[in-house]
C-alpha cells in the first residue's frame, strides 16, 4: 500500500495542484488580512467585546477555508478510480498482485496527507492572522482539537469522493459530492439562524439528517466551537449569522464520523473489488 | 485441468445482461508457446484477456493460469500484461514507472543500468529519465512492453502490441518475441495484424461474436493448396482450350509482364501444364504455389456460418 501512497503524493505534487492551491491561498490571506485589519479599526465595532469581533472574523475566514479545502479535496480525487480506468492508467496496475482495496486505501492516504497539509496551512494561516490582529485566539488544547477536526474534513470528503470515483465519471462525481457537501452545509447553516430552543423542530430534524448523511458539516462546526469555545458563548448568535457552531456536536458524533468514514472506505473497496474494468 | 498448461479455460463466459461478450470458451495454451487470438472487432478478444488477467470477472466457467486458479494472488506475480488502450502517468519517467511496477510486484527497485537494459530491449534506451508526457503513442507502447516484462513473467499477455508502432518498432517487437520464445516465456498474443500472427504464433484461436470457432496450428490454416499461379506473356484461345482441364475460372488477371493465370493441379501434373504452354508457344515467366494466408483463412472462417468447433484435444 505504501507504494500507492508514494505514487499518489508524487502525482499531486507534480500535477502543480499544490502550486495552484498555494497561490490561491496566498491571495486569500492577503485579502483576508486587509479586510480584518479594516474591521479591527472600524468605528462600528467600538462598542463590541474585542473577542466577539475576533470570533466573527475568524468564523467567516474558517468558512471560506472550509470551502476551499472541500473543493481541493473533491477536485484532486474526483477522477481517482474511474478517471484512471477510462484513460487507461489503472489497466496495467490492477492486474498486479496488490489487492484492490490497498490501491484504493493508498490513494485515500496519499490524497489525505496532501489535503491535510493544505487544510492546516489554510486554517493555521488565518488563525495566525486573526491572532496577530486581535490577540485572539491563543494556543490551547481546543486549538489542537480544532486543527485535528479540520484535517478530518479532508479524510471524510476524500472517502466519499473515492467511493463516487469508483463508478462515476470525474465530472459527475465532482458534481455529486459537491452537491452533497452543499446540502450538508445548508442543513448546518439553517441551524445557526435561531439556535437553541427557538429553532423549529423541522429545521432541527433536517439539520440532523444532513449531519448524519454527510458528517462533514458537523465536524466543521465542532472545529469552530473548539477553536473559540470560551469566547463564542459570549457572542450573540445573531451576530455570527450562518457561520456559528450550533448545536455543538457531541463526542458520539465524532465517533460516528470516524465510523462513517471507515464504512464508506469499506464500501468503496467492495464496489471496486466487484467492478469490471 | 492440465497443470502443465500455461492457460486453461473451461466454458469461460462473460455476459453483460443479454449481451454476450464471451461465451463458453474452452481453450488451452501450452507452456512456452506463442498463442494468437484472432477475431473481428467486437469478437470478445479483449474481454477474454481481461478475464484472464483479473480485470473483469467471469460470469461462468473456470480458468487456470500456470496451473493455479485465476484468483490465486501468486499467479499475478508471474504475469505480464500489455493492455490494448492504456496510458502511463504523464508526470513520471520510464525509470519511475518501471520501479513503481517493481514495487507493486514486491521486487527490489532497479538501478538505472537494470532499467536501461530493459528499455534497450524495447527501443527506449536513452529515454529513461524523460517525462512520459512528451512520449508519442508508439513510445508509450514500447514502454508498455517494458512494464509488461518488468517482473520477468512466465506468462505474457500482449493486447495489440504493435498497433501504434512504426516498421522499426514492429521489427523490434518481433525480435523481442523471438527472444522470449527462446527463454521459454508463454506469450498470449491478441492482434489484428495477421502478418504478426503468421510470423510468430505456433497456434491460433479464432473468436467470433464471443464464441470460439477454431483452435489450431498456424501452419494448418496456411496450408498449401493444389493450385499454382503462372505468369505468361499471352493466352490465345487455343491455349485456353488446351488448358481447360486445369484453368481456374475467372483467374486470368492482367499484369505488367502479361497475364497471371491460376491452375488447379496436383504437383506431379504440373510439368504437363508447363509442357502444354510451351508447345503452344506461350512464354512462361514464373510458377508460384498458391498459399492460403491467415487473412484469407480468417475471412473465410468468419464469413461462413461456421458452427462452433470444440477446442482441440491436448
Amino acid at each position: 500500500m505504501a507504494v500507492v501512497v508514494r505514487a499518489t503524493l508524487v502525482e499531486i505534487l507534480r500535477k502543480r495542484l499544490v502550486l495552484v492551491a498555494a497561490v490561491v491561498a496566498l491571495l486569500f490571506f492577503v485579502l483576508y488580512e486587509w479586510g480584518i485589519s479594516e474591521l479591527a479599526h472600524a468605528p462600528g465595532t467600538a462598542g463590541l467585546p474585542p473577542e466577539a469581533v475576533a470570533v466573527s472574523v475568524l468564523y467567516v475566514g474558517m468558512f471560506f477555508s472550509y470551502l476551499m479545502t472541500a473543493l481541493f479535496s473533491v477536485f484532486s480525487m474526483a477522477g481517482a478510480i474511474r478517471g484512471e480506468i477510462d484513460d487507461g492508467t489503472l489497466l496495467a496496475v490492477l492486474p498486479r498482485p496488490v489487492p484492490r482495496w490497498q490501491i484504493l486505501t493508498g490513494k485515500w492516504i496519499g490524497f489525505g496527507i496532501v489535503g491535510s497539509a493544505y487544510a492546516t496551512c489554510l486554517a493555521g494561516g488565518l488563525i495566525l492572522l486573526v491572532h496577530v490582529t486581535f490577540g485572539y485566539p491563543g494556543v490551547s488544547l481546543g486549538l489542537v482539537a480544532a486543527w485535528l477536526a479540520f484535517m478530518g474534513l479532508v479524510w471524510i470528503i476524500g472517502a466519499v469522493t473515492l467511493l463516487g470515483s469508483v463508478g462515476l465519471s470525474p465530472l459527475s462525481n465532482g458534481v455529486a459530492v459537491m452537491g452533497l457537501f452543499f446540502v450538508a452545509l445548508l442543513g448546518g447553516s439553517l441551524m445557526q439562524i435561531l439556535p437553541g430552543r427557538a429553532l423549529p423542530q423541522a429545521v432541527t430534524v433536517f439539520g440532523t439528517i444532513t449531519r448524519l448523511v454527510f458528517p462533514v458539516d458537523g465536524l466543521y462546526r465542532w472545529a469552530l466551537y473548539m477553536v473559540a469555545s470560551r469566547a463564542v458563548t459570549q457572542v450573540p448568535p445573531a451576530f455570527l449569522g450562518p457561520f456559528g457552531p450550533w448545536p455543538v456536536p457531541s463526542v458520539a458524533f465524532l465517533i460516528y464520523a470516524a465510523l462513517y468514514t471507515a464504512g464508506v472506505l469499506v464500501l468503496a473497496s467492495y464496489v471496486l473489488h466487484r467492478r469490471d474494468v | 485441468m492440465s497443470g502443465a498448461s500455461a492457460v486453461h479455460t473451461l466454458s469461460l463466459s462473460k455476459h453483460y445482461g443479454a449481451r454476450v461478450a464471451v461465451h463458453d470458451v474452452s481453450v488451452t495454451v501450452r507452456t512456452g508457446e506463442i498463442f494468437g487470438l484472432l477475431g473481428p472487432n467486437g469478437a470478445g478478444k479483449s474481454s477474454f484477456v481481461k478475464m484472464l488477467v483479473g480485470l473483469i470477472r467471469p460470469t461462468a466457467g473456470q480458468a487456470r493460469l500456470l496451473g493455479q486458479p485465476l484468483e490465486d494472488p501468486a499467479v499475478r506475480e508471474q504475469l505480464g500484461y500489455l493492455p490494448e488502450l492504456f496510458r502511463y502517468p504523464a508526470w513520471l519517467s520510464p525509470y519511475e514507472v518501471l520501479n513503481y511496477h517493481r514495487a507493486l510486484l514486491k521486487r527490489p527497485a532497479w538501478s538505472r543500468a537494470s532499467s536501461d537494459a530493459l528499455l534497450d530491449r524495447v527501443g527506449l534506451l536513452g529515454r529513461g529519465a524523460h517525462r512520459i508526457g512528451s512520449f508519442s503513442k508508439g513510445m508509450q507502447q514500447r514502454l508498455g512492453l517494458a512494464v509488461a516484462l518488468v517482473g520477468d513473467p512466465r506468462l505474457l499477455f500482449l493486447d495489440e502490441p504493435t498497433s501504434a508502432l512504426d516498421p522499426l518498432g514492429r521489427h523490434q517487437v518481433h525480435a523481442l518475441l523471438q527472444t522470449l520464445r527462446g527463454e521459454g516465456v508463454t506469450v498470449f498474443l491478441n492482434s489484428h495484424l495477421l502478418a504478426d500472427m503468421e510470423t510468430f504464433c505456433d497456434r491460433v484461436a479464432l473468436l467470433n461474436q464471443g464464441e470460439l470457432l477454431h483452435v489450431g496450428a498456424v501452419s494448418a490454416a496456411m496450408r498449401s493448396e493444389p493450385r499454382f499461379h503462372i505468369g505468361v506473356d499471352a493466352l490465345p484461345p487455343a491455349v485456353r482450350t488446351a488448358l481447360a482441364p486445369w484453368l481456374v475460372p475467372d483467374s486470368v488477371i492482367p499484369t505488367v509482364t502479361g497475364l497471371r493465370i491460376t491452375v488447379a493441379v496436383d504437383r506431379p501434373d504440373l510439368p504437363t501444364v508447363h509442357r502444354t504452354l510451351l508447345e503452344q508457344g506461350v512464354a512462361v515467366y514464373e510458377v508460384e504455389p498458391v498459399t492460403t494466408h491467415l487473412e484469407e483463412w480468417f475471412r473465410s472462417m468468419v464469413a461462413s456460418d461456421h458452427p462452433a468447433a470444440p477446442a482441440e484435444a491436448d
